[in-house]
């Protein structure tokens, strides 16, 4: 049970939050507490309540009973116009990128600048703010194109891009790999840390995949090298994760990652295993 | 197709709802005036030679029609008045709603449909804006404008295919087509041909933006939602002409 008096660093706090689809069981007494800087990777197989958590989070989907709050603010009872402030704090990458198809990638990046309630920065300077988020996931050349011309790795790239084009303090990906090769996998994953390491963005990963939160936990971005090395000694403990098992939209694991591969429960270990 | 009608109460609510916030939307900023110039041009620009085509058609037909029945009593000379009563009242307003329920509403529930299964509504909320202000209030406006505008234009069209049939089978001369078409026109009959095409402008915009809304359940429930917009649209301008009708008849 996290403790509601301890919200001082809290970004995001559930507690015993449930949600249901008619007869369906979506979210079911979920509780946790994140803090800054920290890393959590949700884990669980499809249909388990990953997505329906991240919209939870983000103040898209009301949850039936429980509180969430959000940097401190309470976002249950809060009305739709009232979640735009705090939602321009998050980042979200969705499922299937969910990139505007009737728009360019230049203008579904430079979406949010434009349309968030919260200004980020002058008319003048979207341009540029949009061009520095695609060339940080290596994409600044496709800035005329549309969606449907890009493969659906690039999509996801151009959906990091317009998660993190504002510098949210918070970023939620869902299902970041889903549906991809391992080796562009593997890259979408190095965009993720990325962002993370050089932003210090508290950073939540929702995967079927063990290799993407193993990577997360102990990789960070060395930006002189410009590339993912593997994290030791001081470094390793300042890469903060925490591995979270769901089932049914019940959490049935919660804890770091040696705790996860020792796990003796057979659905828990079928997600600690590389 | 039975079901598709089945009214449930609290579909009826939803809608309303939906209604009430698109409604509510225009005094509220942002506005998406983009948007609503975009889309007077899909459906506005878009609908214009379907809209002609049937118009001159539906003239011709009437035109036709009228011909053999004046003919008996001798009032083939009144044909541009029976043309220009019935395309005004009834007709024009009426095909002109039909086909751009079937070719918008249908497009409408579709486009924002697709945007539903695949998240892009959702990623509208995160990023900043309000799908209803940005989707359903710029759809409602542009049709509202456009509809009565296309229904002015098949109205004429169709006038001018009557006065083709009236000249050339009929031999009416060009100044009595018109005059008679001119002055069987009174005040009552302008604004219930005007008045029809702006609310059934609602129904057509607000049932497709409510189906594409509502979509769930991937590419086949964008497909289900597309019919049952088109369908749910067109029997709704049946019902709301047969209202406004009565309330002009009894004027
Ligand atoms: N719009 C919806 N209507 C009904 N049930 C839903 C809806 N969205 C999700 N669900 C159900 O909620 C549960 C959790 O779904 P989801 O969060 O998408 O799972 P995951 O992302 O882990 O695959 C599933 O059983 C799913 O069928
Ligand atoms: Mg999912």
């Amino acid at each position: 049970m996290p403790d509601p008096s301890a919200t001082h660093d809290s970004v995001v706090v559930f507690e015993d939050v449930s949600l249901h689809f008619g007869e369906t069981v979506a979210l079911d007494q979920v509780s946790f507490r994140i803090d800054r800087g920290q890393t959590w990777v949700f884990l669980g197989e499809a249909g388990s309540g990953k997505t329906q958590l991240c919209k939870v989070m983000m103040g898209l989907v009301r949850p039936d009973s429980g509180r969430v709050t959000i940097f401190g603010e309470e976002i249950t009872s809060k009305g739709e116009r009232d979640m735009f402030a705090i939602r321009s704090k998050i980042g979200m990458l969705f499922q299937e990128s969910a990139l505007f198809d009737s728009m360019t990638i230049e203008e579904n990046v430079a979406y949010p600048l434009e349309n968030q309630p919260v200004r980020h920065c002058g008319r003048e300077q979207i341009h540029d703010r949009v061009v520095e988020a695609l060339r940080f996931v290596e994409l600044e050349k496709t800035l005329d194109k549309v969606p449907s011309e890009l493969s659906g790795g690039m999509r996801r790239r151009v959906g990091i891009a317009r998660a993190t084009v504002t510098a949210p303090p918070l970023a939620i990906y869902d299902s970041p790999t889903a549906g991809l090769d391992p080796i562009t996998a593997n890259n979408i994953m190095a965009f993720i840390a990325k962002q993370r390491d050089l932003k210090g963005t508290t950073s939540i990963i929702v995967s079927h995949r063990y290799q993407d939160g193993v990577l997360m936990a102990n990789y960070y971005y060395d930006e002189a090298q410009g590339r993912l090395v593997a994290a030791t000694g001081d470094r390793l403990a300042a890469v903060d994760t925490t591995f979270v098992v769901m089932r049914d939209g019940r959490i049935v694991f919660l804890g770091p990652q040696t705790e996860l591969e020792a796990s003796t429960d057979p659905y828990v270990s079928k997600f600690g295993r590389r | 197709m039975l079901d598709l009608l089945k009214p449930s109460f609290l579909e009826f609510q939803e809608f309303f709802y939906l209604a009430g916030r698109a409604l509510k939307n225009l005094f509220r900023k942002p506005h998406y005036w983009d948007d609503v110039l975009l889309q007077m041009d899909v459906i506005g620009v878009g609908s214009l030679p379907i809209v002609s085509l049937i118009g001159a058609f539906s003239g011709i037909v009437m035109a036709l029609q009228m011909s053999r029945a004046v003919a008996q009593y001798g009032a083939s000379s009144q044909t541009g008045t029976f043309v220009a009563i019935v395309l005004v009242r009834e007709l024009g307003p009426v095909l002109t709603a039909l086909l751009v329920a079937g070719r918008n509403a249908s497009g409408i529930a579709s486009e924002i449909g697709s945007m539903k299964v695949t998240e892009q509504i959702d990623a509208m909320r995160a990023l900043g804006t309000d799908p209803t202000q940005k989707l359903v209030t710029p759809r409602m406006l542009a049709l509202a404008v456009v509809l009565p505008l296309l229904t002015i234009i098949a109205d004429f069209v169709g006038l001018c295919g009557g006065f083709l049939i009236g000249k050339f089978r009929l031999n009416i001369s060009a100044a009595q087509y018109w005059n008679s078409a001119q002055q069987a026109l009174v005040w009552n009959d302008v604004a219930q041909g005007l008045l029809k095409p702006f609310l059934f402008s609602f129904v057509i915009s607000l049932v497709g933006c409510f189906y594409g809304m509502r979509t769930t359940g991937g590419t086949q429930g964008v497909g289900r939602s597309t019919t049952e917009a088109v369908v749910v649209s067109s029997v709704w301008v049946f019902i709301l002409d047969v209202f406004i009708t009565q309330i002009f008849v009894n004027m």
